[in-house]
């Protein structure tokens, strides 16, 4: 190859990697006195912009498998239903459904991907829940429903299953189905899921908030970020590291992140919003690397702006 | 003085000529195509349309247009004139009306384009230097192959201004090929 075409070969390839996003981060022209604003409590910033759920009322078999808004079937039937109690329960029965299929959507349904402070790489996430003449049901401990799930990151053969809580903080965390080695080592067990060519295929033991994840084993060094706003604190703003290269989301709580990989490139994302509905934002890509500080300097956004920003992590 | 005089002649001069060349054998020598875009740090997924008049043995001028739907964060267009400075493999009249390259080696070139910019869902963001409009300059390279009558192309351009970087790709067809393909209007062989 000649030296004029090495060049050239060399410049492509450079110029793939020297890239901006800065078009994709939007900022206020208006300087505001953020003193003054009346923000609301973070936990309360981003209700309603998540995606909606799909409630429906199961009649009979003909309206299984339910087919969801993202095109994953559901089956489950009466016989995989059981009050509280443990009665077995007939048609009809009601049915809610929450899909989270991408970083955008947990954003904003405030379901970062962290169990037990340890960030977690994402397949997707979603809710099902099923009552009965408005009284809560449960799975039966007969037969588990199982869920054909097609996740938008694709297919990885060593995720697991895990379930969502809310810790004594009111942090939302995942917790593993049990047997998983969470320590790096070979996957013993994966209770409720199983892996096809096209599909994974989810047998939940249990209704709620459902995730198919897999911990984030690297090799290289980790650190946690700092954060700090002078206006206004931090518990009024909703806090988010987004890791796209890892398909991670962390919601950071009271100024400090959980460990993060050394290196790796984070995007911060934080929302505010005030009493009169009016939101705020601030977003900065960053290097990871140790003792890194971020000052959030939040500046006025509008709702569209907002989802327009996270479009990103569609 | 004399200097700019001589260097305005001298432009203007090959201006003429590469203009006389166009119109007189450029027209039925032209491409059109089009095809897919994508911006690789805004992740935007859009697509091109483009024609290429053969200027020289070697240069090709591009006009060209290229839409950013609002299915992507940033929904913008371009208006486009670029130049391709062919490196390997050349473009040649085969006849009045006929170009063709020299082999079916693919095409190798070094481009510049010059860009009119609307950003339509425009709001201001950290880049200050972007606006509603714009212009721009992109510099890049790409790559052509296939038969004398339809190639395929792949482009990678790189917007220093913004620093940001993008390709093209698509097929260009050559409709005078076509046309004339079998048709009686090539000067006839001499035995």
């Amino acid at each position: 190859m000649k030296k004029t075409q090495k060049g050239i070969l060399v410049f492509l390839v450079l110029l793939i990697f020297a890239c901006s996003q800065e078009r994709l981060f939007p900022v206020s022209t208006e300087s505001e006195d953020l003193s003054k604003v009346n923000f609301v409590d973070a936990k309360n910033t981003l209700v309603d912009l998540g995606p909606k759920s799909e409630k429906l009322t199961i009649k009979n078999e003909s309206q299984i498998p339910i087919i969801t808004k993202n095109g994953n079937r559901i089956y489950l039937y009466q016989y995989h239903l059981a009050t509280l109690d443990g009665k077995s329960v007939s048609y009809p029965y009601d049915v809610e459904i929450i899909e989270l299929g991408s970083l955008k959507d947990m954003i904003l349904f405030d379901k970062p991907t962290v169990s037990y402070g340890k960030i977690l790489s994402t397949a997707g996430s979603f809710y099902l829940n099923a009552t009965k003449d408005q009284n809560q049901l449960k799975i039966s401990n007969l037969s588990y429903p199982s869920i054909q799930y097609r996740s938008n990151f694709g297919l990885d053969r060593d995720m697991n299953l895990f379930y969502g809580e809310l810790n004594k903080e009111n942090q939302f965390n995942w917790f593993p189905t049990k047997e998983i080695d969470t320590g790096g080592g070979p996957i013993q067990s994966r209770e409720g899921l199983s892996i096809s060519d096209d599909f994974y295929y989810i047998f939940p033991s249990t209704l709620g908030w459902i995730n198919v994840d897999k911990f984030v084993n690297v090799a290289t060094e980790k650190t946690t970020m700092v954060f700090k706003s002078l206006v206004p604190d931090l518990e009024k703003i909703a806090l988010f590291v987004v890791l796209p290269e890892i398909n991670s989301v962390m919601h950071v709580y009271s100024g400090k992140s959980f460990e993060i990989p050394v290196g790796m490139m984070a995007n911060i994302m934080a929302v505010a919003k005030d009493t009169e509905g009016q939101y705020f934002s601030y977003i900065e890509k960053v290097k990871v690397k140790k003792g890194l500080t971020v000052e959030i300097k939040l500046s006025k956004t509008t709702e569209a702006e907002l989802i327009n920003a996270l479009k990103v992590y569609e | 003085m004399h200097i700019i005089s001589f260097l305005l002649k001298k432009s203007i001069a090959i201006l003429t000529l590469l203009i006389f060349n166009f119109s007189l054998s450029a027209q039925e020598k032209l491409a059109i195509g089009g095809g897919g875009s994508y911006n690789f740090p805004l992740e935007s997924s859009g697509f091109n349309f483009k024609a290429m008049f053969p200027l020289t043995q070697k240069l090709q001028a591009l006009p060209g247009f290229r839409y950013y739907p609002t299915s992507n964060a940033v929904s913008e267009y371009f208006g486009s004139l670029q130049v391709n400075y062919l490196i390997l493999n050349s473009f040649r009249s085969k006849s009045y009306n006929k170009a063709i390259f020299n082999s079916n080696l693919p095409a190798l070139y070094t481009l510049a384009s010059f860009e009119y910019n609307h950003w339509l869902n425009y709001q201001p963001t950290k880049n200050t230097k972007a606006k509603e409009n714009n212009f721009l300059g992109l510099v890049g390279a790409g790559i052509a192959y296939g038969r004398q009558s339809i190639r395929i192309y792949a482009e990678l351009k790189y917007n220093p201004l913004w620093n940001e970087s993008n390709t093209d790709f698509g097929v260009m067809v050559f409709p005078g090929f076509f046309k004339l393909k079998n048709s009686q209007l090539d000067c006839p062989k001499i035995k």
